[in-house]
């Protein structure tokens, strides 16, 4: 029926065109956050696993991963959860807010996208985990580094100061940008 | 295959030499066997063998996380992969290699898989794990279906499955079964209807049997709940009886009803497993459920025999084990319970042995006479 319409060449050419798509949308999705995306530095502490697919990474825990229990949105409101257990996590969102020294501390949370902030607020969209609801996860836990230089980046952590640059969209999607050491900013993701 | 088709050549010689068939009839079968002989060969089988490994190979690289080149130059590697590979596919398809042809779309689609996991890594992505080998399986079923290749679309397959797997037990349990599935399944589905591929047919009766025997398992009760166990142990059983009941109408369409014997077959008996052993962990039912288990098994094994249905018998054959087995291990009541259990079934079951044995003599009997 397909081979009718279209050629084994044709067919081949075209489905290389949707992949070539989709992996193009993936990063322009990313530079779009990276570039418009309001920033915003938050103070983090690594530890370092492996991922089968991905390779290296530092874990990364943020200030702002452990919420404060009387945030947290009452249970009966969350019983339209799709998973549960060990490993299950529900979507949330975490409003933060600036204080004098610069940095950002959660004062709210909500499982609806909240409107209407002042600029001195902004919102990151999180998931909290199933069994431990104080713990969130805002999708930049991992910092991927080149093979084997995990444990300098973890020493660094253990004797300096670091920090993330996160850039911050709409809707309150996260990227890390860069990293600050000892409040200075040392390095910058390149957008490609 | 070959090894069947060997058995029959040596099978056609036998015949030959008996009178059985003549020379002339003996040559006809002869070509018709080498006619069917399909060119995938070792070359074909080794040409897939390379696409994997060129896709780990990929995989690796990307897993290398190579800082000394700039993002754009990884982005470059992948995209001149992805193409290069693509224009093989299409040159060798031309030079009527479809073999390779479809062993380099293979690799095309795993370097498509190392280029998400690439950008996911160069951008310090770590969202929902599942969503990027949906994503992978995605463009890997569509390129399946355009181009009607069974490697893309088994691949494709494994990924849906691979991607269920995550979403429902990976990250916590979900409270229902999860239907996303079976739509991807579908449209897999669909690519090997269209190729009409067999293997391909198992690799989705497969698939499909791993779904609804998980289906006891999602849900608060986690496989606890005698429902669920029931559930798929009554779909197996409707499997069964569609292909004993309907046979013949289903092999009019297609010539899967023995397969479906099979396949309902081993899905209804991990449901009574489930039953038996998992729901019923106390024991009370253990019994009832197991002679109607032990039942069961030998209506199948006698009506695969009767069929024919090799697999529908092995099976048969290794469901008595486990399930004998497992009833010895649980025990009924108190050892002396079980053993009067084997010792009543296995009576029951010589008395069978002896009335299958008088009628196949009788049968024996009957041909002859009518010589």
């Amino acid at each position: 029926m397909i081979r009718r319409l279209l050629t084994p060449t044709l067919a081949i050419l075209l489905s290389g065109l949707v992949m070539t798509g989709a992996l193009a949308w993936l990063v322009i999705d990313r530079i779009a956050l990276l570039s418009s995306g309001r920033e915003i530095v938050l103070a983090i502490r690594p530890v370092d696993p492996r991922d089968l697919f991905k390779g290296d990474y530092v874990r990364l825990a943020f200030d702002v991963s452990e919420i404060d229990k009387a945030l947290l949105p009452d249970d009966k409101r969350q019983r339209g959860e799709r998973r549960f257990g060990p490993g299950a996590t529900i979507p949330l969102y975490v409003v933060l807010e600036r204080q004098p020294d610069e940095s950002w501390l959660p004062v709210a949370v909500s499982d609806t996208e909240p409107t209407g902030l002042p600029a001195n607020r902004i919102f990151l969209k999180g998931k909290t985990q199933w069994h431990s609801r104080r713990r969130v996860l805002y999708g930049i836990e991992r910092y991927y580094v080149e093979e084997g230089t995990g444990l300098a980046l973890e020493n660094l952590a253990r004797t300096a100061k670091l920090a993330a640059i996160v850039a911050v969209g709409r809707d309150g999607t996260t990227a890390i940008k860069g990293l600050v050491v000892d409040g200075r900013r040392v390095y910058d993701e390149p957008l490609l | 295959m070959y090894r069947s088709q060997n058995r029959l050549l040596d099978d056609v010689a036998r015949w030959q030499a008996s009178g059985w068939v003549t020379p002339d009839g003996a040559s006809a079968i002869r070509s018709e066997i080498a006619a069917r002989r399909t060119g995938i060969g070792l070359a074909g089988v080794l040409a897939t063998l390379a696409a994997v490994l060129l896709c780990f190979g990929v995989m690796s690289f990307v897993a290398a996380n190579w800082q000394a080149m700039p993002k754009l130059a990884r982005l470059a590697v992948i995209a001149v992969g992805l193409w290069t590979t693509l224009g093989g596919a299409i040159w060798l398809d031309r030079r009527g290699l479809p073999y390779f042809a479809n062993a380099a779309l293979l690799a095309a689609s795993g370097i498509f898989g190392a280029g998400i996991m690439l950008i996911a890594q160069m951008y310090h992505m770590d969202g929902h794990p599942p969503d990027a080998i949906l994503l992978w399986a995605s463009g890997t079923v569509l390129m399946g279906l355009l181009t009607r290749s069974n490697a893309v679309l088994a691949a494709a397959l494994a990924l849906f499955t691979l991607w269920s797997q995550m979403e429902s037990f990976g990250y916590g349990l979900r409270h229902g079964p999860h239907w996303a599935f079976l739509l991807a399944w579908t449209t897999v589905a669909a690519g090997v209807a269209m190729t009409r591929w067999r293997p391909g047919m198992h690799l989705l009766a497969i698939t499909l049997s791993i779904w609804i025997i998980q289906l006891a398992y999602t849900g608060q009760l986690h496989g606890r709940a005698a429902s669920g166990h029931l559930l798929v142990t009554l779909i197996g059983l409707t499997l069964v009886g569609a292909s004993i009941g309907f046979g013949p109408v289903i092999d009019r369409w297609r010539q899967i009803s023995g397969a479906m014997l099979a396949y309902g077959f081993f899905i209804a008996f991990v449901g009574s497993l489930g039953l038996q052993f998992v729901a019923d962990h106390r024991g009370t039912l253990t019994l009832p459920l197991g002679a109607l288990t032990l039942l069961a098994i030998v209506g199948v094994l006698a009506w695969a025999w009767r069929t024919d249905n090799r697999s529908g018998l092995w099976l048969a054959y290794a469901a008595f084990s486990i399930e004998i087995f497992s009833l010895y291990v649980k025990k009924i009541g108190t050892m002396l319970g079980t053993s009067a259990f084997f010792l009543v079934t296995g009576l029951l079951l010589a008395g069978l042995a002896w009335a299958a044995f008088r009628l196949h003599g009788k049968s024996i009997q009957i041909v002859e006479e009518n010589r």
